[in-house]
């Protein structure tokens, strides 16, 4: 595997944050355009589909409010991610205390398939998102984080507080999960 | 029937080579293998559709942009500990400063003073040469005797004087101040001596003209 693409995009994300630091706010709209798409596409996989753009700005001015705390020792990305996972789940705590129902452990907690979902417009994407519904959380996670922001596992487990061989048995096994319900169907 | 690949370290490739994040050198690897191998073609596809499954709704980066605080602000908040640096730099220059100022100071008067000692050996010199002295010329004796008599009234040395800086010779002197080096000069010559006083003594011609002495 191969993370030149990804050295480059993770230097480019270091000059910008340095210049925004200088006081170019175009550096920081750049940062921007760079990464919310990917951070609404992570949010609406996790099942967010309410208030999109609050959930990705609060992500933003959170992570540019503490860029100083930000070592570099992982991209910046994979920084914006684990912030934006953290909001989400206090978000899902929030409305599980709201509705006074009875707290699941967020591991074993799967999001219910939404039919009136009208993102996505190819039957094979329909049936595949249908699979990835039936996998726990964290094999969905680390499954989306693998096969739509082409995330090294090193990255995802410092994501979401794992190992790199554990992330790596998560998608293989997410992977056979969705090949196995494809087939079924 | 959708089977796994037996390689799993190049199916591990598949979602960077659908994502175009691999080397070249990589890329032609997978893509070789993807032309015989049915299973990891099939789980590209999978790959490809799970990507497009979750599309990026629209978002205003404008306005998440005029939420973020500006960078600016930061540029001129400068951190405690750098700010008790800087000054501890600048007493450092300060003090520094003022301490090549003072010693330049005391060195100057220092050099002041020096050059009335100097020259002492000049003087003995002076004292000690015999040719002049054994001379049986009466006018000398008068002069010898009138250096004597100027002695006890040396020149004041430090009144004349400005003070002299480091590193510079006698051309850099100015006209004026050569005069006053060679008039102290002339003062210092009539230093008392260590040496006896009997070599100064002139030797005068008997008041016979010196022929009772043959």
């Amino acid at each position: 595997m191969s993370g030149e693409g990804r050295l480059d995009d993770g230097t480019a994300d270091l000059a910008l944050i340095d210049r925004w630091k200088a006081g170019d706010q175009r550096a920081a709209a750049e940062l921007v355009q760079r990464h919310a798409q990917a951070l609404a596409r992570f949010a609406a996989s996790a099942g967010e589909r309410e208030e999109l753009d609050e959930l990705v700005q609060d992500t933003f001015v959170r992570a540019f409010n503490s860029i100083e705390s930000f070592r570099a020792d992982s991209s910046l990305r994979t920084w914006l991610f684990t912030i934006l996972r953290r909001l989400i789940l206090d978000r899902k705590r929030s409305e599980k205390r709201r509705r006074n129902q009875v707290e699941l452990d967020e591991e074993h907690a799967v999001q219910p398939y939404d039919a009136l979902d009208v993102m996505v417009a190819d039957e094979t994407e329909v049936r595949v998102r249908k699979a990835m519904e039936r996998l726990s959380p964290l094999q969905k996670e680390v499954f989306v984080l693998r096969v739509t922001e082409g995330m090294a596992y090193g990255e995802i487990a410092k994501m979401v507080g794992s190992t790199e061989g554990a992330c790596r048995v998560h998608y293989h096994n997410a992977m056979r999960s969705v090949k196995e319900f494809l087939d079924d169907e | 029937m959708m089977n796994d690949c037996a390689d799993g370290n190049m199916r591990d490739r598949l979602p960077d080579y659908v994502h175009g994040t691999l080397s070249a050198a990589e890329r032609r690897v997978v893509s070789a293998h993807l032309a015989t191998c049915a299973d990891c073609t099939a789980e590209v596809e999978v790959i490809k559709a799970a990507s497009r499954a979750f599309a990026a709704p629209a978002i205003d980066t404008a306005r998440i942009v005029r939420a973020l605080p500006r960078g600016s602000r930061r540029r001129f908040a400068m951190p405690v500990g750098r700010v008790q640096q800087l000054a501890a730099a600048i007493g450092i220059f300060v003090v520094g400063g003022l301490s090549v100022v003072a010693v330049r100071e005391l060195m100057g008067r220092a050099g002041a003073t020096s050059p009335a000692q100097a020259p002492a050996p000049a003087t003995t010199l002076a004292a000690t040469t015999p040719a002049p002295v054994a001379a049986p010329v009466a006018p000398k004796v008068e002069s010898t005797a009138n250096v004597t008599a100027r002695a006890p009234t040396p020149a004041p040395v430090e009144a004349r004087r400005p003070a002299m800086s480091f590193g510079g010779g006698l051309s850099d002197l100015s006209d004026e101040q050569l005069d006053t080096l060679l008039g102290e000069l002339d003062g210092l010559d009539a230093l008392p001596s260590t040496e006896p006083e009997t070599h100064l003594t002139p030797i005068l011609p008997p008041a016979d003209g010196g022929h009772g002495a043959r």
